[in-house]
């Protein structure tokens, strides 16, 4: 399938600015660190009540700034897990749990968040795939393109590590990251091929960073993600 | 918004339902058919110091396999119920074909919460989490893991959740990967499970029924929560029971209150009349979203007013098996394929607005089915279904019978 990557955006703690990245992409590694992204651009009122997943979220989706309305999809594989758990320990405690902590607890928070700052009334997906998030995340945003085809569709992926009473289970990812990507069928842009990939191996570090990363090379092709959402791409 | 015409056909080729009316297909049909209300229970282990009334599936649940033993909670075992009604009719589809080309999408609010919450509190208390937990059952996307791997499917395979749309929504994407060609055959649906984060959160909200479920009337006060799952085989064959087309839009409103115009529920509407290439009179009735709650029913009976007038049937089955949130649009999808599956010569039997019959003058005039109605179809029962969810999230599935 060919898809057009208009813009993308990519964040980590050390993975703040341009020349960070380049120095990144030429020795990539798992990143580090528990920094957040800058999300001064929301009203005080929804930063308030955002989670660290959605403010990475935000981020990107502010970062790859489309001009006009598009449809999105927002993926996560744990999205705010230490959320969830904060309700539950309350509820243990038999602590009452306040109407807008819960409105805010679902998965698809960062989707409603967007399309209410930016009066975006276009369809929106959101999805989890355990380990194999990113590559939900990019077959379902090539699924929605082709279900809207006159518009662009923004993928945001992004992910803070599980809270700390789950890290026997996993510790991916090591620290917090968002990617965005604005994707169209047509139109300038980098436009690639992405085909379903079984059997991949995944790298170190998130794959949705290993994927802007190859855009940003000159290889011609990558194996990208893991599990059942794999992806081959190619220019 | 217009969702692309899909050029191949999406048959809904079997389907497996876990409700409070029953663990199959036959049993929530027959129960939805004469509003029989009976199923639903109080619960005192909820929310703390209250007793609910709840839509649970007390039948008793299998067993996860002891191979996929990190899936085992609640919310999987409602799923492998659903999966078991259909287990001949989905060894049927996937004989022959690749794994690589089985997809899974499901859709899901809560996955394991329930049992989370154990865990958590045990931890609270003990310091350790309990041996059987594992993360997997709070993770998302471990409800589509634990139906591919229960299938044996290696192709593409993820969860939606976007609030209580998130049922509906994944057949629309597993219409998707169909169509893209990504797969040949699909199983999709939604799974939810009753716990304390749901109940408690919805109570804050208060938006759950003090007693009944009355959705649409002046007296009304919210949903009943419920539980369940509904699954699917999907496929592109052109005959037999098709998804015929779907809408999905953003309110771009409010994180937990509908637009109250119902502008986002109408696009959703509109859009999947237009997908399907219909006007809104070639639809012979409609599962209302209908949750009773103050704001939902006054805007999406304004929403349906402007598409269909007082014309079309419509009804909300919530006060029968519950609101299941996430798996609310899957468990809605199967009742339509149950109404299209049980008609006869043209007849089309409706699942009743179950109800106190007092209208609230707010809402527009919108024609509730009653009990034991039948509308006459013609050979392709034509039905659509609301599901909305928190974000304002809207997604609007048509289900046709019959070849086009």
């Amino acid at each position: 399938m060919n898809v057009v990557v208009t813009r993308s955006a990519a964040w980590a703690p050390g993975l703040e600015d341009a020349e960070a990245w380049d120095r990144w992409k030429r020795a990539p590694s798992a990143p580090a660190g528990d920094a957040a992204p800058d999300v001064s651009f929301l009203p005080p009122l929804v930063r308030r009540r955002c989670s660290a997943v959605v403010r990475l979220m935000l981020h990107a989706a502010h970062a790859c700034a489309p001009d006009d309305d598009v449809a999105t999809v927002f993926a996560s594989r744990h999205g705010d897990s230490a959320g969830a758990v904060e309700i539950m320990e309350d509820l243990a405690r038999d602590a009452t749990i306040t109407a807008g902590t819960f409105s805010h607890s679902v998965h698809n928070t960062a989707a409603g968040l967007y399309s209410i700052v930016r009066h975006n009334a276009l369809a929106s997906t959101s999805t989890a795939a355990v380990d194999a998030t990113f590559g939900s995340g990019l077959i379902e945003a090539l699924g929605l393109l082709h279900r809207v085809s006159a518009t662009d569709v923004l993928l945001v992926v992004a992910d803070a590590p599980p809270p700390a009473i789950f890290t026997a289970f996993t510790t991916e990812p090591s620290a917090p990251y968002a990617v965005g990507l604005l994707l169209a069928l047509d139109g300038p842009g980098e436009r690639i091929d992405i085909a379903a990939s079984a059997a991949v191996r995944g790298t170190p570090w998130p794959d949705a960073l290993e994927f802007v990363r190859w855009l940003d090379s000159t290889e011609p092709a990558a194996t990208i993600g893991r599990g059942r959402n794999g992806v081959r791409c190619s220019r | 918004m217009k969702t692309g015409r899909a050029t191949t056909g999406c048959r809904i080729s079997a389907v497996g339902v876990v409700t409070s009316l029953g663990i199959d297909g036959e049993a929530t049909w027959r129960r939805l058919r004469t509003g029989d209300t009976t199923a639903l229970r109080r619960r005192d282990d909820l929310v703390s110091g209250a007793s609910l009334l709840v839509a649970a599936v007390t039948e008793p649940l299998p067993e996860v396999p002891a191979t996929l033993a990190r899936h085992a909670c609640r919310n999987n075992a409602l799923s492998l119920a659903a999966l078991l009604q259909i287990e001949r009719a989905l060894r049927e589809a996937i004989a022959g074909i690749a794994p690589e080309r089985v997809g899974v999408v499901m859709g899901s609010s809560t996955a394991g919460i329930a049992s989370t919450e154990c865990a958590v509190a045990a931890h609270a208390r003990d310091g350790t989490l309990p041996g059987a937990f594992d993360y997997v059952q709070l993770e998302l996307g471990g409800v589509a893991e634990f139906v591919a791997d229960y299938v044996g499917a290696r192709g593409p395979c993820y969860t939606i959740s976007t609030a209580c749309s998130s049922g509906a929504k994944a057949l629309v994407s597993a219409r998707s990967l169909l169509t893209l060609g990504l797969c040949d055959v699909v199983i999709a649906g939604g799974t939810d499970s009753l716990c304390r984060t749901t109940a408690n959160g919805f109570l804050a909200l208060k938006a759950l029924a003090h007693d009944t479920s009355l959705p649409f009337s002046l007296h009304r006060s919210g949903f009943t929560l419920g539980e369940g799952s509904a699954v699917f085989v999907l496929t592109r064959d052109r005959d037999g029971i098709q998804l015929a087309g779907a809408g999905e839009s953003s309110d771009a409103h409010h994180m937990s209150a509908p637009h109250p115009d119902g502008a986002g529920a109408e696009a959703a509407m509109r859009a999947a009349l237009a997908d399907a290439d219909l006007a809104p009179d070639g639809i012979h009735y409609v599962n209302l979203h209908g949750t009773a709650t103050a704001l939902n029913d006054v805007m999406e009976g304004r929403a349906i007013h402007r598409v269909f007038g007082d014309r079309v049937p419509c009804s909300s089955t919530k006060p029968l098996v519950g609101h299941t949130l996430g798996a609310s649009g899957a468990i809605e999808a199967a009742v339509c394929w149950l109404a299209i599956d049980a008609a006869r010569d043209g007849w089309l039997p409706l699942p009743p607005h179950v109800w106190d019959g007092v209208s609230d003058p707010d809402i527009p005039a919108v024609r509730l089915a009653g009990c034991g109605e039948a509308v006459f179809a013609g050979r392709r029962p034509t039905l659509l279904s609301n599901s909305f969810g928190f974000g304002g999230n809207n997604c609007s599935l048509i289900l046709a019978g019959g070849s086009a």
